[in-house]
């Protein structure tokens, strides 16, 4: 994205300099400001320049550069999206958007943006990194395996892919392959990548303080890589410290506001220390990045409940068993929010509908899981 | 209990003030720990859940425990239940015998299960007691839980009871019903104590479940048996008790019950029911007030943890841990579980564990009995949990007993490790029940391990703090006066708040005194009392560190 905004800038420039009217003046203003970093100082020349031409899709494009330099990636978008009106396949905008987006915890659509671009620029690899990782965040973790296996088959030194595939394999539960592709990044010797991979493995085998243990060095090795608080705050709660996990997950979301993960479950320990409001914004954040995700529906819902706000509970968990008829614990919240509304009929309703769904779970179990 | 509940008079002349404790001298506040006291007394009895390899499923639940004084003397006394041969199901010899300990003047103990007829040699494989004088005749009777028939033996006031489940009514259940607890309680205030009993599941050995890996048992799932009705059984005056599960409304909500705590949990003046049920959502019967209970887990926010999920609820108790004036529960759970405390708000329960630090605290323990006691009388019930794991199968399966101290009444500490030697013994414990042995005013604690001969864990009491001990004797209401609310507040104006509940934990049953730790306080402003039946009745300037008999007002 800077080398596109670069070489934009270099024509800009060389337009204005070849005797422009003061339009002109406004955009080498611009520019020069966007160039030497005084971003701010720089977004009322871009508007004052897109006033008089607002048809110019470089500047409208820098208009969005420099918006989301400033951390407004919604005004970006809306500019981005004007640029592509009057250019639609500018790839370079596009991928511009793709990143506001992303930025912004608009993983579904930046994923939706980014699709494209790859199907167009397969060899591109800041866009199957970054299409990769919206795909992980969403927990398409299948769509990982398929979109990063050839390419890592073809490639294996690139430990970006290894670390993004091994992530998906193991989430997959493929746990061999996984481990061999984890492998040739240990092989890489003692680093923050390797230690997370160790760390998530262990977590899968639940020995959690030893999970720890590495994702605290993966931690310490580097400190903004991108998931390991976030693992840290999830391991933290399987031994129950609470507290660690609260500063794990604020860490992984100071790195990166969008973590579903961390939104979600600090969601859920804000919601447990009575801290409704805090717990909503996370929650609404987390239903941003995956919209209609069903744990952070019922978690909003369970907000709700808690926070005495039961007409909005009904309708979030109506809502939920509705779409999955199965989802038990929707159905006990259901039931809970219909008595304390007083309508018990239907809260008798529900009650036995989940006493039903869960007997069916357990003879289902029976053959199985308790064997 | 609202404040301004209890606003009148002291009844002086219906008032037996009894000083039995020692004023304690002002030392700095420290910690207390506990002594280990059982081996100064030659004590027999081991709790035998007959494991030999082969793994039953009731062998987890072995070795209730009533603290109680059955003979009068001032002195709190101890028994234990025991389990018998499997498969067999019969107490074929002494190794599996219930025990009665009656402590001497020197705070030893000894066996009087003989002469007492309490061994349950007819009997088979006992789970928890419940201790309650049914009949107001002053002496306190035993309710015992089994696989086989419950059995309600009635003090002779002679230092022997009698089996009188025939006549009484009480025995009565469906075949095969495991009834792991029970509780005695004024269910209609009629001053009568009625029997709530917490039953499991239906189980024989002939349709036990054999769970093996790599050629070893294990202890099967408890989702594989099917969940039973709790049973109520009405006083009815005369030695007579009548099943009403059905007509209560008991038999509307089963569940695999574990932990039975009764409180008013809605400070309506009418007892209400709690049972934390294994691997079922956990019950709460509020009493409607005309014989019948409703079930309302659910809507208070008890019968799930904070995922709608249940859990492995295991021992129980409802006090209120913080002062509010309105009754708390807490249930224990296995390793990995949350240990559940869930604060009373009014209207309905808040799960209170990871803003208390018992979440934290709790995570690598599986506990069975457990209470709120305030064991270094600070004014704060601390939680006291017995733990060991259900299985014997890793090395983290022995543990140790726990004590979270109850910091401001917001949030817990681990202080186990200062607890001494003895409380740290791990094991397998189970059965575990409160009361001050030496009437020193400071609360022991009596556990059962399997397999092991019990503890008998004496408070060290050398904190400095003061502390009052209540003894309440109804007349319009039970004699027991189980469920009588108390309400304290000290001279620098703490308000403190207790109930007389002797059904604590897991299968075990409690001194009935009700406790007060008063921390520096050494004045007591007022002390109120709200009577099952009614009667409310204030005693003003009541002085510390003694343990006071007050006996109900009759008008």
């Amino acid at each position: 994205m800077a080398s596109h905004s670069a070489v934009l800038a270099f024509i800009l420039l060389c337009r204005a300099a070849s005797g422009q009217e003061d339009p002109e003046r406004n955009l080498r203003q611009a520019v020069t400001l966007h160039q030497s970093g005084e971003v701010e100082r720089a977004l009322p020349f871009y508007r004052a320049y897109l006033k008089s031409r607002p048809e110019a899709v470089e500047a409208r494009s820098n208009l969005g550069a420099a918006l989301a330099r400033t951390g407004r990636y919604s005004e970006a978008i809306v500019e981005y999206r004007e640029a592509l009106k009057r250019r639609p396949g500018d790839p370079g905008i596009r991928l511009n958007l793709a990143l506001a987006q992303y930025k912004l915890g608009q993983v579904s659509e930046a994923a939706t943006v980014l699709t494209d671009l790859h199907r167009e620029r397969p060899a591109d690899r800041q866009v199957l990194l970054l299409l990769a990782d919206c795909r992980l965040r969403r927990g398409e973790d299948r769509k990982v395996i398929e979109l990063l296996a050839p390419v890592e088959q073809q490639d294996q030194s690139d430990l970006a892919i290894a670390y993004l595939l091994g992530t998906a394999l193991l989430r997959d539960k493929q746990v061999d392959r996984g481990q061999r592709v984890i492998d040739r990044i240990l092989r890489k010797g003692d680093s923050a990548e390797a230690r997370l991979l160790l760390g998530t493995a262990k977590m899968n085998a639940s020995e959690w303080e030893a999970a720890i243990g590495d994702l605290e060095k993966a931690a310490e090795l580097n400190p903004q890589l991108p998931d390991v608080h976030s693992y840290l705050g999830r391991a933290h709660i399987q031994t129950g410290d609470t507290a660690a996990a609260r500063v794990a997950f604020t860490k992984e979301l100071t790195l990166n506001p969008t973590d579903f993960e961390s939104n979600l479950q600090l969601a859920v320990l804000l919601k447990l220390d009575q801290d409704y409001d805090g717990s909503r914004k996370l929650l609404d954040r987390a239903l941003l990045v995956r919209p209609g995700e069903p744990r952070a529906k019922f978690q909003m819902a369970a907000l709700n409940l808690a926070a005495g706000r039961l007409e909005e509970a009904r309708l979030g968990l109506e809502a939920i068993v509705r779409q999955s008829p199965g989802f038990v614990e929707a159905h006990i919240a259901l039931a809970t929010a219909y008595y304390r509304l007083k309508r018990k009929a239907d809260g008798d309703r529900e009650k036995a509908l989940a006493q039903k769904l869960t007997l069916e779970q357990r003879s289902q179990d029976n053959g199985e899981k308790f064997e | 209990m609202k404040s301004g509940l209890l606003a009148l008079g002291a009844m002086a002349s219906s008032i037996l003030l009894v000083f039995l404790g020692v004023a304690q001298s002002q030392q700095p506040v420290r910690r207390p720990g506990f002594v280990d006291e059982a081996p100064r007394s030659a004590i027999q009895y081991v709790s035998n859940n007959s494991f030999a390899g082969r793994k039953y499923f009731p062998q987890p639940m072995c070795g209730g425990v009533a603290v109680f004084d059955f003979d009068n003397d001032g002195r709190l006394d101890i028994f234990f239940t025991n389990g018998a041969s499997l498969p067999e199901l019969k107490k074929k010899d002494p190794s599996f015998y219930n025990c009665l300990l009656h402590q001497k003047k020197d705070g030893t103990f000894e066996d009087v299960t003989a002469k007492s007829g309490l061994a349950g040699a007819d009997l088979d494989f006992n789970f928890g007691v419940a201790v309650g004088d049914f009949d107001n005749d002053g002496f306190e009777d035993l309710f015992l839980c089994s696989i086989g028939r419950n059995a309600l033996y009635h003090n002779n006031g002679n230092g022997t009871f009698t089996d009188v489940t025939a006549s009484s009514g009480i025995g009565g259940k469906p075949p095969n019903t495991l009834s792991i607890a029970a509780a005695w309680f004024d269910s209609d205030n009629d001053g009568l104590l009625d029997l709530i009993v917490s039953n499991y599941t239906l189980w024989s050995p002939k349709t036990d479940a054999r769970c093996m890996m790599s050629d070893r048992d294990y202890y099967c799932d408890p989702r594989r048996y099917p969940s039973v009705p709790h049973r109520l059984y009405r006083n009815l005056g005369g030695g007579k008790f009548a099943d009403v599960t059905e007509k209560s409304g008991f038999a509307a909500a089963p569940g695999k019950g574990m932990g039975v705590s009764v409180a008013d949990f809605n400070d309506d003046g009418w007892m209400d029911v709690f049972i934390a049920n294994d691997t079922e959502p956990n019950s709460i019967f509020l009493n409607r007030k005309n014989g019948t209970f409703e079930e309302q887990g659910l809507a208070l926010g008890v019968a799930y943890n904070e995922n709608a999920h249940v859990g492995s609820s295991m021992g129980s108790d409802a006090k209120d841990f913080n002062n509010d004036g309105k009754v708390d529960i807490f249930y224990n759970n296995l390793m990995g579980q949350i240990w559940q405390l869930l604060r009373n708000r009014g209207d309905m329960f808040e799960y209170y564990s990871s803003i208390s630090r018992i979440q934290k605290l709790s995570m690598a323990y599986s506990g069975w009995s457990t209470g709120f006691i305030d064991y270094n009388n600070d004014g704060w019930k601390d939680i006291y949990s017995a733990n060991g794991d259900v299985d014997m199968m890793s090395p983290k399966s022995p543990q140790h007993d726990t004590m979270f101290e109850n910091v401001d009444g917001k949030s817990f500490a681990d202080v186990s490790e200062e607890m001494g030697k003895g409380f740290l013994r791990k094991g397998y414990q189970r059965g575990s029940a409160f009361g001050d042995l030496n009437n020193d005013g400071a609360l022991d604690i009596v556990t059962t391990s399997l397999n092991e001969t019990p503890r008998i864990l004496r408070n060290t009491a050398d904190t400095g703090n003061h502390w009052l001990m209540l003894n309440l004797i109804g007349h319009k209401s039970a004699r027991d006066a189980i469920g009588a609310k108390v309400k304290l507040t000290t001279g620098s104006g703490r308000s403190l708040y207790n109930h007389v509940a002797v059904s604590t934990g897991f299968m075990s049953s409690s001194d009935k005194r009700v406790h007060f730790g008063l921390g520096r306080d050494t004045k007591i402003s007022a002390v109120e009392i709200a009577w099952p039946s009614g009667v409310h009745q204030t005693l003003r300037n009541v002085p510390p560190d003694q343990q006071l008999v007050i006996e109900e007002a009759l008008k």
